[in-house]
């Protein structure tokens, strides 16, 4: 029955996700019922549950005929999108880089490697920044090449087969698709509040707004921003896996670890601007962000910790052995 | 000659695809789950795959068509469809559009040059 579980998964990623449940249990009823009838004529259950899924046909498919609405890009379209996207978004980001390195070893001071790895960092928000432009950019040219030119691609497509299904990912490494999006949707608005309207962090008074923090925020920037595109990749790669992978729960360990750090050393710094804090007599702001950040920063750290023990302990299959262990200890 | 085979089978698809909501709505005048109903049809002359006639039920279903029930019945739980009355409607007008069709046809393919 596994094989049965490994098919209907794919098949529903690419469901409506209002019907998705209802069109899964139904589906799965339907083809346990063609199952029993083929037990009925005689044979082993997985070499009939084999030959109802073979025939049932390919997961996207079989998806599709559920969907009214057509896929923006086809089959035979999709691995060429993909190929451009990936290029250019390694490529644009790099070049911005390396224009950057080389306007700066241009400037004439001095040569120093640890204030060039710091313009690399304030790099950042540019680079994403162009990555998400020229990403854009070419989503809309393979639209519009799709819509009009409607391109005659003869794609070799394999055979279905069942057997290359992928396997079900354990509770683990189960992603929450809304979780992914909603990271990555947030990255993008935190990025472009904090690199490009840092004025909106500010206090509001009769009519005025008063940057609420100074330059010791503006220094931390390229840490924050490159906690945030780290939390943003590792959602971008679990929303179209549809699941964590051992890698990306890693990953995810040493961002939320990172994301900590990050926290702790805003928490430690001076980064209120003291003018508006003393002349409003706003103190509590800063004593009561220390104290959040404090306990955030000591949660955040002990929560990724934890979670990623759960993850080992659940890979090195020890899960029983713990769970016979306390009951040994029990008794 | 695979262009010409191919446009046959177009067209025999097509020919197809019009009359088929008509047999499976023929057929749930009676309370039917999506594999009995295959069984039925195929029994009857009319045979259809699995995935093309579960995605018609939910269509027809949503178009509300057909009424839908989660039933247990063991060893699992099955959906079951059957006519609503606005389907029951849409029906019978089909039915007498197609009897219609069926004998304005019938006189033409009759016809000789």
């Amino acid at each position: 029955m596994e094989l049965l579980d490994r098919y209907l998964l794919q098949i529903e990623k690419f469901l409506p996700l209002k019907d998705r449940e209802d069109i899964i249990q139904e589906l799965k009823s339907l083809l346990l019922e063609d199952l029993d009838n083929r037990m009925m004529e005689g044979g082993n259950q997985d070499d009939n549950l084999y030959q109802v899924i073979k025939e049932y046909g390919e997961p996207r498919e079989v998806a599709l005929r559920y969907r009214s609405d057509s896929p923006i890009f086809s089959r035979e379209m999709e691995p060429f999108l993909y190929m451009v996207l990936k290029i250019v978004m390694i490529t644009t980001p790099a070049a911005i880089l390396l224009a950057k390195s080389i306007d700066f070893l241009n400037s004439g001071d001095p040569f120093n490697f640890i204030n060039l790895l710091i313009n690399m960092l304030y790099s950042i928000p540019d680079m994403f920044s162009a990555a998400v432009t020229a990403a854009g950019f070419v989503f809309i040219l393979f639209y519009l090449i799709e819509k009009y030119a409607k391109p005659n691609i003869k794609l070799d497509v394999p055979e279905f087969e069942p057997k290359h299904l992928p396997q079900v990912p354990r509770k683990v490494y189960k992603v929450s698709l809304f979780e992914s999006i909603f990271t990555i949707v947030a990255s993008i608005v935190i990025i472009y509040l904090l690199n490009y309207q840092p004025g909106l962090i500010a206090i509001y008074y009769d009519g005025d707004s008063i940057p609420l923090l100074n330059n010791g925020f503006t220094k931390l920037l390229p840490v924050i921003n490159t906690s945030i595109l780290f939390a943003a990749g590792i959602a971008i790669a679990h929303a179209i896996k549809r699941r964590k992978t051992f890698i990306t729960t890693t990953l995810e360990f040493m961002q939320t670890v990172y994301s900590g750090v990050v926290l702790a050393l805003l928490a430690s710094s001076d980064i209120f601007n003291t003018v508006v804090i003393e002349g409003y007599e706003l103190e509590i702001i800063p004593r009561l962000f220390v104290i959040g950040a404090s306990i955030g920063a000591t949660l955040t750290i002990l929560g990724a910790i934890v979670t990623y023990a759960k993850v080992i302990i659940a890979r090195s299959g020890s899960e029983e052995f713990i769970k016979n262990t306390i009951n040994k200890l029990d008794k | 000659m695979v262009e010409k085979a191919n446009i046959l089978k177009n067209l025999q698809q097509e020919l197809r695809k019009g009359t088929l909501v008509l047999a499976v709505l023929s057929q749930l005048k009676t309370k039917h789950y999506g594999y009995s109903l295959v069984e039925t049809l195929n029994n009857k002359g009319l045979f259809i795959d699995q995935n093309t006639l579960y995605p018609l039920l939910r269509r027809l279903d949503t178009q509300g068509l057909l009424v839908s029930t989660w039933e247990v019945v063991d060893p699992r739980p099955r959906k079951y469809y059957e006519l609503s009355q606005f389907g029951k409607t849409i029906l019978s007008q089909l039915q007498r559009d197609y009897e219609n069709n069926y004998h304005v046809l019938s006189d033409m393919l009759k016809e000789e040059n």
